[in-house]
């Protein structure tokens, strides 16, 4: 069983937030409209966090943010109904038509990485990707790591007779990040690339002291340091 | 999301296509997969393009109304808009390719005998409902499943987890997207 993991190194992020543009195309996340952006019910499961710092003018610090994927995660321990739960490859999977939209889960995610569906925003039809359900009115929905990818990956290698290798599941962020900054894999193997960045003295975990083990993992930007 | 059962309303289909003529190793012998091109290959079966029915029909007589009617796609050359009849909802995953070129099943055991029709489906022959692809699996790896009667023993609501992949999966979102 793979343990899927993902670092995201703040030295190399640049807040151009290509991830999460792609991440926006590739899972058919709807646009809410003005009036519920205003009404603080944006989606966006790959969102960039930014920063200022009035003491620096001009300064900004970006901490992309996906669903952190925690190996013990609060959200699915409050769903009445197992719509959340952590598979057997570590993801934290939401089964749209199993949710009956309580939001149980969004309160209790420490990072606010889960998002309801107000309305209707869209339905399916041409320019959605079909590999991922259009969400309905009244359902939770978050990152997934891009699971529907995982499905298609595990497919094609099955076909072919053999296991699945490294680069062959990767996520719409990691692919669109134009700086590398995103490396993701199986963070059961020592021996990968982003088993190898978790270990870095550099990494940290969006609030730990939870105990929630995110397998997001960030790398602390050491420019910021450096220069403060 | 709502209920998407498979489709329980009859299906009319533009041309009266007999499967067993074009199957039959008496008469034409076509595989399967010569038409549905993908059943082996991929995740979608596939339906046959225009093209490779008037590869045999453009020349072939028109006697009756499905020949004739056959022909008056061929000859304008409009795409013929078949009607699908399995059709699982947009939020499930399925894969031909998994269950028939690696564990080996066969087209009748989820789709009936279609090579037995002289005309098109109206309704599935079987259904494919959540609880028929969980039976299987559950049946292929022989082992006991925690099925929850909540759901009328429809499937498993408690994810099963730390389970194998050989012979299917109960963890939802192997088939959940
Ligand atoms: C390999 C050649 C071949 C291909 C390809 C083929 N057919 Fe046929 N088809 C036949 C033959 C042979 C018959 C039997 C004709 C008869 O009984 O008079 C037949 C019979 C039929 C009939 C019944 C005709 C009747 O008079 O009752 C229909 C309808 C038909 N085909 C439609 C199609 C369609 C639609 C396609 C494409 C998906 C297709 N066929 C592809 C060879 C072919
Ligand atoms: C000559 C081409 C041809 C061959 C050979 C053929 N089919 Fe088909 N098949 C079609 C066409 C055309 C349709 C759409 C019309 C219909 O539903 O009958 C179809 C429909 C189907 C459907 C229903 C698809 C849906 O919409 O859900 C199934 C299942 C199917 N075929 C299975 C098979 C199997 C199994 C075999 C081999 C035993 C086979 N077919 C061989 C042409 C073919
Ligand atoms: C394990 C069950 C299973 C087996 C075995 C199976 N199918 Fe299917 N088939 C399905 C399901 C489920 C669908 C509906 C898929 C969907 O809507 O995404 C389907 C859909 C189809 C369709 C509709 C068109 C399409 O692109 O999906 C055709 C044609 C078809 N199957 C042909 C075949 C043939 C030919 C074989 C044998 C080589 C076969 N199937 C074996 C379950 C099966
Ligand atoms: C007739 C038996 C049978 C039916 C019916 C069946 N499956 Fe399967 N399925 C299998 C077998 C066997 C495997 C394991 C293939 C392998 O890995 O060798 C499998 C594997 C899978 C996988 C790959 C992931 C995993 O858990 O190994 C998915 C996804 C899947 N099936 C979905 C479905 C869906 C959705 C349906 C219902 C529409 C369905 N299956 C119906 C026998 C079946
Ligand atoms: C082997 C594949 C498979 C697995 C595993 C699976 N499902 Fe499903 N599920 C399906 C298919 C196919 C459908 C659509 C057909 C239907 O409605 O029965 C479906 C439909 C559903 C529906 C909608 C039913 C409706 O009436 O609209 C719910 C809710 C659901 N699944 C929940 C779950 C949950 C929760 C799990 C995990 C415990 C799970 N499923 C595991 C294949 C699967």
């Amino acid at each position: 069983m793979a343990l899927w993991g993902m670092t995201i190194d703040l030295d190399l992020c640049t807040g151009c937030q290509a991830c999460a543009l792609a991440c926006k195309a590739e899972n058919n996340i709807p646009d809410v409209g003005t009036v519920d952006v205003r009404r603080g019910r944006r989606i966006a499961w790959m969102e960039v966090l930014v920063q200022t710092d009035p003491h620096h003018p001009g300064r900004a610090r970006f901490l992309p943010r996906p669903c952190l994927h925690c190996d013990d995660p609060p959200c699915t321990k409050v769903c009445p109904v197992f719509a959340t739960f952590r598979d057997h490859n570590g993801t934290v999977g939401q089964v749209y038509a199993q949710c009956i939209g309580c939001r149980f889960c969004m309160a209790a995610c420490p990072y606010n990485a889960k998002y309801f569906n107000w309305r209707t925003y869209h339905d399916p039809g041409p320019g959605q990707n079909p590999q991922v359900s259009v969400r309905g009115k009244g359902v939770v929905e978050k990152c997934t790591f891009c699971h529907h990818r995982l499905l298609l990956a595990e497919d094609r290698a099955r076909g072919e007779g053999r296991p699945l290798a490294p680069g062959d599941y990767v996520p719409a962020c990691v692919e669109a990040c134009p700086t590398g900054a995103i490396t993701f894999g199986d963070l059961a193997d020592p021996d990968s690339a982003v088993a190898h960045q978790a270990r870095s003295p550099r990494a940290f975990r969006l609030l730990e002291e939870l105990g929630t083990r995110p397998k997001v993992i960030h790398l602390a930007a050491r420019r910021e340091r450096d220069h403060a | 999301m709502g209920v998407n059962r498979m489709a329980v309303v009859p299906v009319v289909q533009p041309v009266a296509f007999p499967h067993r003529v074009h199957v039959d190793s008496e008469t034409v012998g076509l595989s399967c997969d010569i038409c549905h091109a993908g059943a082996l290959t991929q995740t979608g079966a596939g339906i046959p393009p225009l093209w490779l029915c008037a590869s045999c029909h453009a020349a072939m007589p028109t006697e009756s109304d499905a020949a004739r009617d056959l022909k008056a796609f061929i000859d304008t050359d409009r795409p013929i808009p078949w009607q699908r009849v399995w059709r699982l909802p947009a939020h499930t995953f399925f894969s031909h390719r998994t269950h028939t070129a690696v564990a080996g099943i066969d087209c009748a055991a989820c789709h009936g005998d279609m090579a037995s029709l002289d005309a098109p489906p109206i309704v599935p022959l079987k259904t494919l409902t959540m609880a028929d692809c969980i039976a299987c699996h559950t049946r292929e790896q022989g082992g006991e499943r925690q099925v929850d009667q909540r759901r009328g023993g429809q499937g498993p609501v408690r994810p099963v987890s730390a389970s194998s992949s050989p012979g299917g999966d109960a963890d939802c979102t192997a088939c959940h997207r």
